[in-house]
């Protein structure tokens, strides 16, 4: 069996230029699908070719299945490679690429919609022998809403069922709040996913977010790579990601693991994927929340701490291989963090500011790693997301990787737009961060309104 | 030489007027270009994003070459019709069947000039200009990237 030949990128920004290097080391050509406001890009730079496929808005481009595919095919491609975000997780895209001899880097389309339907993710986990927190199946009124919600047991979350990225999610206190979270939830559904339906779970007060890097590859191997703790959240949006967990109890540990890859030979889970947990750390105890089918954009952080090419060994399994990797090799090594810069003024809603980049210095050193697709004269579309670089740092232990971030942040610098460099310099100096007493509302409740009191004039 | 905000605005109202598709006008430091046609058939699409870059004096790369450069360039009144996105391109609606359009023939504004075809789902691709087909630039079954030009159009 031999690699994919050539691969057409279906993404933008910093992922799109992870892929195509990790193509390049693989002796991988390739191809990218780029809008008209992409152009001129660093990935567009680096890819063998380019090919323009629409306007800039990404509904017109990057949002459309059969145009990434037609691009792909009309320029003699054997695989594509979705990213994260945009197609990454369409069930439609795999199936088309599926249907017309393309190997779409990333699960089978029956997987991807298995788990991308929410409660159909949580049924799965549940015959895997997977913990989820207690809850419902779909719920249909605020009534009927009401009525379960005592035995889960209050407080619950209404969550969207065809959601993500934290839209669709209210929290209903006592039975006197229920129905007035229930209606916007729905109604934010509705808009949001075209799809108003809700299911309920426990909200666990004390939660961090922790999350499962898992493999599956053609040969029934299911392997981890470890855990990540992305509990720095805003809106449910993660800040800032590291690896592995800490204040972990070492039981627990194992336990998370053993739950991951129970859920990857469940399903016959084949390339890469993340499954997420929420960790109860008053109770010591986990629950499944949902698994992503793609490369994460935390990725980097497992990496750093295990030695493996997360996007090269997507691209090896994609291409019929085995893993390159046993779970006998896997040692964790030393703590790595990861602050996401975005475009975007924190003091002011955190409101993206796209614009020309005139200066760019970002930091340098042996433990430091930045994935970005920016330069000194990059012009910050307005079109997609405000995320404009991955900075990560790697130390042998927690206490020094905070450090070094602090370090690599205060000789980050960046001109011309704004960006959220400062902020991330407040997180890592708060001594709630440093001390690892944060939870996944810690960065709303006690870090913003600190930052605001820090930053007003 | 300046020009008046007055004076512009009595010029747009001429062009709106006018049977003129597209108006560019310096005088000194004023540059004004106008289109009713939208960004679709207009030749300096990219116009803006260049000269911001001039205007902020940062160097930029050089631009990678992404779509073919277009194999003619455009005389006096001629506008480039182009590809709205990536697509394999049909001159006809179906093999044997005669041409949407020949060189040199005259069209209305809205006239289906040939097919795109995305993942075997096709659409038309319609002239938005009303004059003369001078040059057809693709051939069939040709790949093309969006903004690609596809006919070299005379405007009536």
């Amino acid at each position: 069996m031999a690699l994919l030949k050539r691969v057409l990128v279906a993404n933008r920004g910093e992922i799109a230029v992870r892929v195509i290097d990790a193509c390049k080391a693989l002796g991988i050509e390739t191809v990218l699908a780029v809008s008209h406001a992409d152009r001129e890009t660093l990935g567009a730079r680096r890819a063998d070719r380019v090919v323009c496929i629409g306007p800039a808005p990404a509904a017109a481009s990057y949002l459309n299945p059969a145009l990434v595919c037609q691009a792909a095919l009309s320029t003699g491609c054997d695989g594509l490679h979705p990213g994260y975000g945009f197609l990454s997780e369409r069930f439609e895209l795999a199936k088309l690429c599926e249907d017309n001899q393309l190997k779409f880097i990333g699960p089978r389309a029956e997987t991807i919609s298995r788990v991308g339907d929410k409660l159909e993710a949580r049924a799965a986990a549940a015959a895997a022998g997977v913990p989820i927190v207690s809850g419902s199946n779909l719920v249909a009124t605020a009534t009927e809403a009401a009525s379960l919600a005592g035995g889960i047991g209050y407080p619950v979350m209404l969550k969207a069922a065809s959601g993500g990225g934290g839209r669709g999610v209210f929290v209903a206190h006592d039975a006197s709040d229920i129905e007035a979270s229930f209606e916007r939830a729905s109604r934010e559904a509705q808009a949001a996913f075209g799809d108003g339906s809700l299911y309920m779970e426990r909200f666990i007060g004390n939660a961090r977010h922790i999350e499962v890097q898992v493999f599956g590859d053609d040969f029934g191997n299911a392997l981890h790579l470890g855990e990540r703790d992305c509990s720095i959240q805003r809106r449910y949006q993660k800040v800032v990601e590291e690896g592995p967990g800490y204040a972990l109890p070492e039981a627990v540990r194992t336990r998370l693991h053993a739950a991951a890859l129970d859920l990857v030979r469940y399903l016959g889970y084949v390339n890469a994927g993340t499954v997420e947990f929420l960790y109860d750390a008053d109770r010591e105890d986990f629950f499944f929340i949902e698994m992503n089918a793609r490369v994460q954009v935390e990725h980097p952080v497992t990496e750093l701490i295990t030695g493996v090419d997360i996007v090269q060994e997507q691209l090896r399994i994609a291409s019929g291989l085995p893993l390159s990797v046993r779970q006998s090799d896997v040692k964790i090594s030393g703590h790595a963090i990861e602050c996401r810069i975005n475009a975007e003024q924190p003091r002011d809603g955190f409101m993206p500011r796209p614009g020309r980049i005139t200066r760019w210095s970002p930091p340098h050193g042996s433990n430091v790693r930045l994935d970005t697709h920016c330069y000194t004269g990059y012009l910050v579309p307005p079109y997609y997301d405000s995320m404009i670089a991955k900075l990560l740092v790697h130390a042998p232990d927690r206490e020094s990787a905070v450090e070094a971030m602090r370090l690599a942040l205060d000789a980050f610098e960046v001109e011309g737009i704004e960006t959220n460099i400062d902020f991330h310099r407040f997180v890592m100096r708060h001594a709630d961060y440093a001390a690892g007493k944060v939870n996944t509302r810690w960065l709303e409740t006690t870090l913003l309104p600190a930052y605001q009191k820090h930053s007003s004039p | 030489m300046s020009i008046k905000n007055e004076e512009i605005r009595s010029l747009l109202t001429f062009f709106e007027k006018s049977g003129w598709q597209e108006l560019r006008l310096e005088i000194g430091d004023v540059k004004i270009a106008v289109s009713k046609s939208g960004s679709l058939t207009t030749h300096a699409a990219s116009a803006p994003v260049t000269a911001v870059t001039a205007a902020t004096g940062i160097a930029s790369p050089a631009p990678m070459p992404v779509a073919a450069q277009p194999a003619a360039a455009l005389a006096p009144g001629q506008v480039y019709l182009r590809a709205p996105s990536l697509g394999v391109i049909w001159g006809q609606s179906k093999p044997g069947a005669p041409s949407f359009v020949e060189e040199g023939q005259q069209i209305e504004a809205g006239a289906t000039v040939c097919l795109l075809e995305v993942m075997k789902l096709f659409t038309q691709v319609t002239s938005n200009v009303k004059g003369k087909i001078v040059r057809r630039l693709v051939a069939d079954g040709e790949m093309v990237e969006h903004d690609t030009p596809l006919f070299i159009i005379e405007v009536a």
